[in-house]
């Protein structure tokens, strides 16, 4: 027999053994069981190898076992619920500061609007209203010889005095 | 939160599964009684693995805690039982990848492991007439079978320990070790095979 063949039919049998095959697949043992002798050997000494194994002392837990895990786990957990704890409160933190913020960018944008309105409201005055003194400004000079204009008393007099020449021989004997 | 998949979850009429999902919800007293329901099996498995009674109940210690640590995201997509041998697989797979990686031999093969004494130890014991003859008789067993336990390699012992000791199916053994039904029906029956060959001497007696 092949040393494949040889496999399968172990596999067969085992499986049939340990209750793993088809209905087909248990006729076709038994009929082989039936009628050959070395094939029953064979599956006699598996299963009585398998009994052996009943022999192997089973170990168990020891009695500290239980609580050992159970305290282990318990400080994961407590270790994990610390974790979450600061990152829930390191995120509050985040959201008070943003909170600040935000507030702190209201106020700034009020103000900055609060001075905008003066400046403009200033410049926008400062346009619209003259100052009292500009009138006078602009007539400094006139001011300045009132009282020689008061005396002269009229223009027409002023034009009589410059056409009799009086102004031209008064300027050449300063400048003599 | 109850979704639809778990609704509809064939595997609801598990009551371990139900335990999972109330511990999911919170309820520390379901996962209490789920520790306590599987920690002996959980370390019997990994002291036949490990032949160490500390570093298995250090392994079966880190099962519990990733079930819980996962248990926010927990669907029953199979068997409680299917899916914490998965874990357990997973780990012991690890640790293997991990000794080898390292060279590190965690077992003093003088120690007298949790699955009783080595054969050595047996034939001093029975040399200074300390142990009476049924007593001897079941150590020298339980030392053979051991031994021949040990001469699988490591996929073979875990199958062989959860079809044996844990009485799970070929799927469910699948599921646990991330293989196809057919390839758990062939690891089993090599390990079969060989555990045959070991102790085929000692199957009369």
């Amino acid at each position: 027999m092949k040393k494949e063949q040889k496999e399968q039919e172990l596999e067969k049998l085992v499986a049939y053994l340990d209750g793993e095959v088809s209905e087909q697949e248990a006729i076709e043992v038994e009929q082989s069981l039936s009628r050959d002798e070395e094939v029953r050997v064979h599956v006699d000494s598996l299963e009585r190898t398998w009994q052996l194994l009943d022999r192997l002392p089973i170990a168990k837990a020891s009695e500290e076992f239980t609580n050992n895990t159970l305290s282990t786990i318990k400080t994961i957990q407590l270790e994990a619920q610390a974790i979450e704890d600061q990152n829930r409160s390191g995120f509050s933190m985040n959201k008070k500061m943003q909170e600040q913020l935000r507030k702190a960018t209201v106020a700034g944008g009020w103000i900055i609007g609060l001075a905008c309105s003066i400046f403009f409201g200033y410049m926008f005055t400062n346009q619209l209203v003259p100052e009292e003194s500009e009138p006078l400004l602009s007539e400094l000079s006139f001011i300045e010889n009132l009282d020689t204009y008061s005396e002269v008393q009229s223009l027409e007099f002023l034009e009589e005095l410059s056409h009799s020449g009086t102004f031209n021989e008064t300027a050449q004997q300063k400048s003599r | 939160m109850v979704t639809t998949e778990i609704l509809n979850s064939p595997y609801l009429r598990d009551p371990d599964v139900q335990l999972m999902l109330r511990a999911k919800e919170g309820d520390e007293g379901a996962f209490t009684e789920l520790v306590a329901a599987y920690q002996d099996r959980i370390v019997g498995i990994f002291c036949h693995l490990l032949r160490n009674q500390e570093a298995a109940e250090d392994l079966a210690q880190e099962v519990f805690l990733r079930i819980y640590r996962s248990r926010a995201n927990y669907e029953p997509k199979a068997k409680f039982s299917t899916w914490l041998f998965r874990i357990a697989n997973n780990l012991a797979s690890n640790l293997r990848r991990n000794k080898g990686r390292r060279k590190e031999v965690n077992l003093n093969p003088q120690d007298t492991g949790p699955l009783g004494i080595r054969p050595e130890e047996q034939l001093l014991m029975e040399k200074s007439g300390l142990m009476p003859a049924r007593q001897v008789g079941l150590k020298e067993t339980q030392a053979v079978v051991r031994q021949a336990l040990e001469t699988l390699n490591e996929r073979q012992q875990m199958a062989v320990l959860l079809h044996k000791f844990e009485g799970m199916c070929y799927a469910d053994i699948g599921i646990a070790m991330k293989l196809s039904e057919a390839a758990v029906k062939s690891l089993l029956s090599r390990a079969r095979e060989n555990l045959r060959v070991q102790l085929e001497k000692h199957i009369n007696g």
